[in-house]
């Protein structure tokens, strides 16, 4: 549960510093940094909206950092917010009314937007990996990955993406990506058992890599990337390494959204 | 018209420096030093006695100041490239040295040579010189290394990573620094302008090297590419107008445009795209085209016609000797006052001594300043070119490549062995050791250990398990079984740090094969039981391995190894008969095994019926001898080259019965 490694995921990646992004919001680059390292409490909801803005986001998705709404069921910080939000302003009946309209109208029901297991397949999760150290797990990710030839090319994008900004977004989740290497976004999910020791943002240590590779640029890597960092939940984590089969973890994943 | 004639200028010049460099490669030599020499070849001192003519039509004198400008824009470029080339984290943990091995090769050919311009002055400076401006002159050109030519030098032979090549560059890139200071401070003072801004110029030298390390750096850190790894071009049209107003401060300054370009290089962060981009964006413009200009343009205003009487060749040749004393005694004493070995000593006072390009850079400078004469200027070149010339035959004599070569592996192993993926990759004694079997782990283990004891290569212990283990049907996944454990006590009996790594597979040849690759392990493992070599050719997944594997693999009939004594090598005719004398050599220099040379392909018996178990293989060209008769069965190790993945062929390798 570490909100500030997956902001600093996406701010990184959107090749925002700190500062800049600070005062798209207006904040500090001091207090940014602080809730990236996890020393101040997660951003309220209006800043992660604002956050969510500058990235091109829809803030749903930050929002759903906050309150992990990875495990199935469970209402995300967002739809709690609004429930809140209705609470405080006393909204009888009819303005309720007006506003389940707007929901209505501005977003029709359609085919949900696909979700990370969309981009897996069962060849590309690897359950019961052992490794003596984590670039070995992020190797075995890029074999996958590309498994004809350049598999070495990514590994080393990948590890070099990790040298700069270490991907780890807590809940013992490591999240190597790589804007190319694949026309159309694609992972592999590699789960480790027994976890492995790495330098985290909550001192968990490793269980899952999650590579995914043919990103593109801007809001839509961005929008997998923060997908992504939504499975960083102590809960479906320990559902994925106590799967005993593919389909197991491939059925949590479809539940987590 | 003025563009037509730049282009053949420069037309002319990369001819000469190729064809001289073909002739030159074959001698032995830098590059560089046929781009000198051409340079010296077109200008007065050859073309123009063979053909004053064809020399005027070709560099007409109004045309040197355009040809002048382009070569030191070069040389801005070259010296930016030079920077971003130079690998700051070689300075770590060998500090001490390379200090003193700069200082001592500053000080003392400094010291030698304002002493030898004490009977210089008479003849050889220009009117109106004071003692003390040429003193120190000639002070700063004798203690000059050339960074770049040493890094050429470097690169060319490969030794760029070696210790000894990284110590006699960091020392150089230290010295440079220091003598662009001390150069500055003589030109203060030879134009004149006394003591005081020579300590002004001083002052914001280091002030402007704290801006670019703590302002500009920082900065740089944040352009880097983002997301992907494409750079901009943008980013790039940005980094060079940094470069040039660094080079251009530093030329206002007072301490040459070429400082602020280097500095520049040095800063950009390594850790990400932008700096590998960079340098394959210019290297080959920079160093192929632009850098020869620079050449010329000094060989053009070399005279040695000059030169004319014993006299001045006596002076020559006094000033080499002052030179080759002053640069290679004071490093070389240096370095082994500061503990290295004496070969690596000689070493790095013979690579210290190369002046090349810098010296070609000063003598420019003093020339223009009128502290050195014409004629002073041409013996100080044949100086630089001496110097330079004498580097690589002495180094081969000192420290010959194949040593080198060994050195770096060494260095590389450490390197990747401490940090990183990051790295390019050296092949080092890494191995893969392929386990399925608890029973034969063991004597893999031994194997591995015996391949990597000296030199601690990396091994991964790779287990591949059934994709199958994972169905819905499993109650559990059952580690009672599993190899590694088996792995791992051995390996830890024998003290051997490996890394663990399984995973399940479909496909295990194949993602054993993938695995080597994206490991580079120029040694892949694997163990068979005797019934596997039943057939007439090895088979399954072992089948994939030798067709694919971009590594030698070994094949270990497993009769029981332990610890490795002796290696019994049966020499095959077959194509990979070179592999596996390679590797009896290798765990032999790795572990101190004995290897006994077996008889030939004599077709004699192999004990213990091994002779029906490797039978088969004589087909497609496996031989065998008679194998080391003492007690205790034999393990065999059939060695398939990475070069020939066809046919096999094997030496007996006896691994020390297990008594």
């Amino acid at each position: 549960m570490h909100v500030g490694a997956s902001l600093r995921l996406l701010r990184t990646e959107a090749g925002l510093s700190l500062k800049t992004l600070g005062q798209a919001i207006g904040v500090s680059a001091a207090y940014l940094s602080r809730v990236e390292n996890g020393h101040d409490p997660a951003p309220t909801a209006d800043r992660l909206c604002a956050i969510a803005r500058v990235f091109g986001l829809p803030s749903e998705l930050l929002l759903d950092l906050t309150g992990r709404a990875a495990v199935p069921g469970a209402p995300s910080l967002a739809s709690r917010t609004l429930l809140q939000e209705v609470a405080r302003r006393r909204l009888g009946p009819a303005q309720i009314g007006r506003v389940l309209d707007f929901i209505a109208r501005e977003f029709p029901e359609g085919p949900a937007a696909p979700g990370i297991a969309g981009l897996l397949t069962p060849d590309r999760v690897m359950l019961g990996v052992r490794v003596g150290r984590l670039e070995d797990a992020v190797d075995l990710a890029a074999m996958r990955l590309v498994p004809d030839g350049g598999s070495e090319a990514l590994a080393q994008a990948l590890h070099a993406r990790e040298y700069v900004f270490p991907s780890a977004v807590g809940a013992g989740l490591l999240l190597p990506h790589a804007a190319g290497f694949a026309p159309s976004p694609t992972a592999c999910l590699v789960l480790l058992d027994p976890p492995c020791d790495a330098a985290t943002p909550d001192d968990a240590p490793i269980r899952a890599v999650l590579a995914v590779i043919g990103l593109g640029e801007g809001a839509p890597a961005l929008s997998w990337l923060a997908r992504a960092a939504r499975l960083a939940d102590p809960e479906l984590i320990a559902q994925f390494t106590a799967a005993r089969s593919v389909s197991e973890v491939m059925g949590s994943l479809a539940g987590a959204g | 018209m003025h563009v037509v004639q730049l282009l053949c200028q420069i037309g002319a010049i990369l001819l000469a420096g190729r064809l001289l460099g073909r002739l030159m490669r074959r001698l032995g030599q830098p590059t560089v030093i046929a781009e000198i020499l051409a340079g010296i070849l077109l200008g007065p001192s050859l073309l123009g006695v063979i053909s004053p003519g064809a020399l005027d039509a070709l560099f007409p004198a109004a045309s040197l100041p355009v040809l002048g400008m382009t070569a030191q824009l070069g040389l801005v470029f070259f010296m930016f490239l030079v920077g971003l080339e130079f690998d700051p984290s070689l300075l770590r943990g060998q500090g001490r040295s390379s200090v003193a091995i700069s200082n001592a090769g500053i000080i003392v050919p400094f010291v030698l040579g304002a002493i030898a311009s004490i009977p210089l002055h008479a003849t050889l400076a220009p009117a109106g010189v004071s003692r003390i401006a040429f003193g120190l002159f000639l002070g700063a050109a004798m203690s000059v290394t050339a960074f770049p030519v040493l890094a050429r030098i470097l690169a060319e032979r490969r030794l760029i990573r070696t210790r000894v090549g990284a110590l006699a560059l960091a020392a150089a890139a230290v010295d440079d620094v220091t003598a662009w200071c001390m150069l500055a401070f003589v030109v203060a003072v030879a134009g004149a302008a006394g003591v005081g801004p020579a300590l002004q110029t001083t002052g914001l030298a280091i002030v402007y090297v704290l801006v670019m390390w703590k302002v500009v750096r920082p900065m740089l850190a944040r352009i880097g590419p983002r997301g992907g790894l494409a750079v901009s071009s943008d980013t790039i049209a940005f980094v060079f107008l940094v470069l040039l107003a660094s080079a251009a401060v530093t030329e206002w300054i007072g301490i040459h445009a070429l400082f602020g370009a280097f500095l520049l290089g040095a800063i950009i962060p390594r850790d990400r795209g932008l700096h590998t981009v960079l340098v394959e964006k210019i290297e080959d413009f920079v160093t192929i085209v632009l850098l020869p200009l620079f050449f010329a343009y000094s060989g053009l205003r070399t005279q040695i016609g000059l030169l004319d009487d014993p006299t001045a060749w006596w002076t020559t040749l006094g000033i080499i000797t002052v030179a080759c004393v002053g640069k290679f005694g004071g490093t070389a004493a240096a370095a082994r006052l500061t503990g290295l070995d004496l070969r690596s000593s000689a070493a790095i006072g013979v690579l210290m001594n190369t002046r090349g390009l810098m010296e070609l850079v000063v003598l420019n400078i003093g020339l223009d300043l009128g502290v050195i004469s014409t004629e002073l200027f041409a013996m100080m070149v044949i100086m630089a070119l001496v110097t330079t010339w004498i580097t690589s035959p002495l180094l081969e004599r000192i420290f010959p490549a194949a040593k080198m070569a060994e050195e770096a592996a060494l260095d590389s192993a450490a390197r990747t062995a401490a940090a990183a993926t990051l790295l390019p990759l050296e092949p080092v004694p890494a191995v893969l050791v392929c386990v399925s079997d608890p029973g034969i782990a063991p004597a893999l283990v031994h194997l591995a250990d015996a391949w990597t004891r000296r030199t601690k290569g990396a091994v991964w212990a790779l287990h591949l398990s059934p994709t199958a283990r994972f169905s819905e049907s499993m109650q559990g996944i059952d580690r009672d079984e599993d190899p590694l454990q088996a792995v791992a006590a051995t390996a830890a009996a024998v003290g051997l740090a490996l890394d663990p790594l399984s995973f399940p597979s479909a496909t295990p040849g194949d993602d054993i094969v993938r695995v080597a690759r994206l490991k580079r392990v120029p040694l892949v493992l694997i163990g068979v039981h005797r019934s596997a070599l039943l057939g007439e050719t090895l088979g399954g997944a072992t089948g994939i391995i030798l067709r694919d594997a971009p590594a030698d693999v070994g094949v270990l009939i497993d009769r029981g190894l332990g610890a490795l004594r002796r290696v019994g090598l049966i020499r095959g005719t077959g194509p990979h008969a070179d592999a596996a004398e390679r590797l009896a050599a290798r765990f032999a220099a790795e572990s101190g095994v004995e290897v006994v040379p077996l008889a030939d392909a004599t077709g004699r018996e192999a004990p213990d019926g091994l002779d029906l178990i490797v039978a088969p293989f004589a087909a497609s060209g496996l031989v065998w001898g008679s194998a080391i008769p003492e007690g205790g069965a034999t393990s065999w190790l059939l060695v398939y080259g990475s070069e020939a993945h066809r046919a096999a062929v094997a030496p007996a390798a006896d691994l020390g019965a297990t008594g």
